[in-house]
């Protein structure tokens, strides 16, 4: 084992890592339903003055 | 002496008495607004229904078979699947908002935590409606990952992933409501208990479970009532997202009051609901005091 290998402090880092995850999952969830659809409104809107051009 | 002490001791309530005389329109108001319609749909629950007709008859003969009708085991099952998604949307949805407003709160720069906030108010804001169908055109069957859903061999139609969509469509609408909810109990909680336990050899997330939950402790219990509150009043999700797949009681009361036109069973199902979930805050609401009375 290396001296300077802390239980502590890999439990601190896992934790830490853990918490970013689950707030990274959680904005991204929350944000991409909302990008999706205004992505999908302004293709929408290029597509058709395109056909209407 | 004796009648000063007298005047003194009757005197509180007196002064609480005139104190209490300027709720008393705000009172009249909520009754007359919030009781007079549940007594009005708590009577026509027991009314009998007379089928082909709109709602129950003038008149109508009282009776207890709009409530045995729901003992029926396909309105148990309602029921609980109303339950079940709603106190599991709930409870990921505190697991999401937690950690998200202790950050937003201690940990990220001033920039991401206004940038947290604002998307968390402008989810709030944004209408329900809106917010569903921008799900649905993404995780739905025709949203743009269902190549992706198919590649990987599930179907956007099958009854699990239907009733998986519904829990994410209530859990996007409860994670903003728990941070907000959350964020101000959060702010209050001193930080430095965490960096005291961590000064004595405790590890960062050891310090966070022995200080910073328990004395957060109550607003987690308020953000889940709340999202659980919501989320089994939810009509919109289950309707759009579950396709009548999923059903909610809150569903089922529309169908009984728009589709059938059957008031007395919709007024049945309603108080039924409304019960129930009195049961379910009042029981949460009661096990948190008598925690909090414990030594």
């Amino acid at each position: 084992m290396s001296p300077t290998f802390s239980l502590k402090r890999l439990s601190d880092r896992l934790a830490m890592a853990a918490v970013v995850v689950v707030i990274a999952v959680g904005l991204v969830f929350l944000a991409a339903p909302l990008l999706v659809t205004a992505l999908l409104a302004l293709w929408n809107s290029t597509v058709l003055a395109t056909f209407s051009s | 002496m004796l009648s000063a002490v007298s005047v003194n001791v009757s005197a509180p309530p007196r002064a609480a008495r005139s104190a209490l005389l300027p709720i008393v329109p705000a009172t009249l108001v909520l009754a007359c607004v919030f009781l007079a319609p549940l007594l009005g749909l708590m009577v026509e629950s027991f009314r009998e229904f007379t089928p082909g007709r709109v709602g129950s008859v003038a008149g109508a003969p009282f009776t207890f078979a709009n409530y045995l009708e729901l003992a029926s085991p396909s309105f148990a099952g309602v029921l609980i699947e109303t339950f079940e998604t709603s106190v599991a949307a709930s409870l990921a949805g505190l697991f999401i908002a937690f950690p998200l407003a202790y950050c937003a709160v201690r940990r990220f720069s001033p920039r991401w935590r206004a940038a947290t906030i604002g998307l968390m108010i402008t989810l709030v804001l944004l209408s329900m409606l809106v917010r569903t169908y921008a799900l649905e055109l993404t995780f739905g069957s025709v949203g743009v990952l269902r190549p992706l859903l198919l590649s990987l061999g599930i179907s956007p139609t099958s009854r699990w992933y239907i009733e998986g969509l519904v829990g994410a469509g209530l859990l996007h609408a409860v994670v903003p409501i728990c941070t907000l909810t959350l964020l101000g109990a959060v702010q209050n909680v001193d930080p430095r208990l965490a960096d005291a336990a961590k000064s004595l050899g405790a590890p960062a997330w050891m310090a966070h479970l022995d200080t910073t939950i328990p004395l957060s402790l109550p607003a987690l219990v308020s953000a889940f009532l709340v999202a659980l509150t919501f989320s089994i009043s939810a009509f919109v999700i289950p309707m759009v997202l579950g396709k009548g797949r999923v059903l909610f009681v809150s569903n089922v009361i529309y169908n009984r009051f728009g589709d059938v036109a059957n008031y007395p069973s919709g007024a049945a199902v309603s108080v039924v609901m409304l019960g129930v979930s009195l049961i379910v805050v009042y029981g949460v609401s009661r096990a948190q005091r008598l925690r909090r009375r414990s030594p």
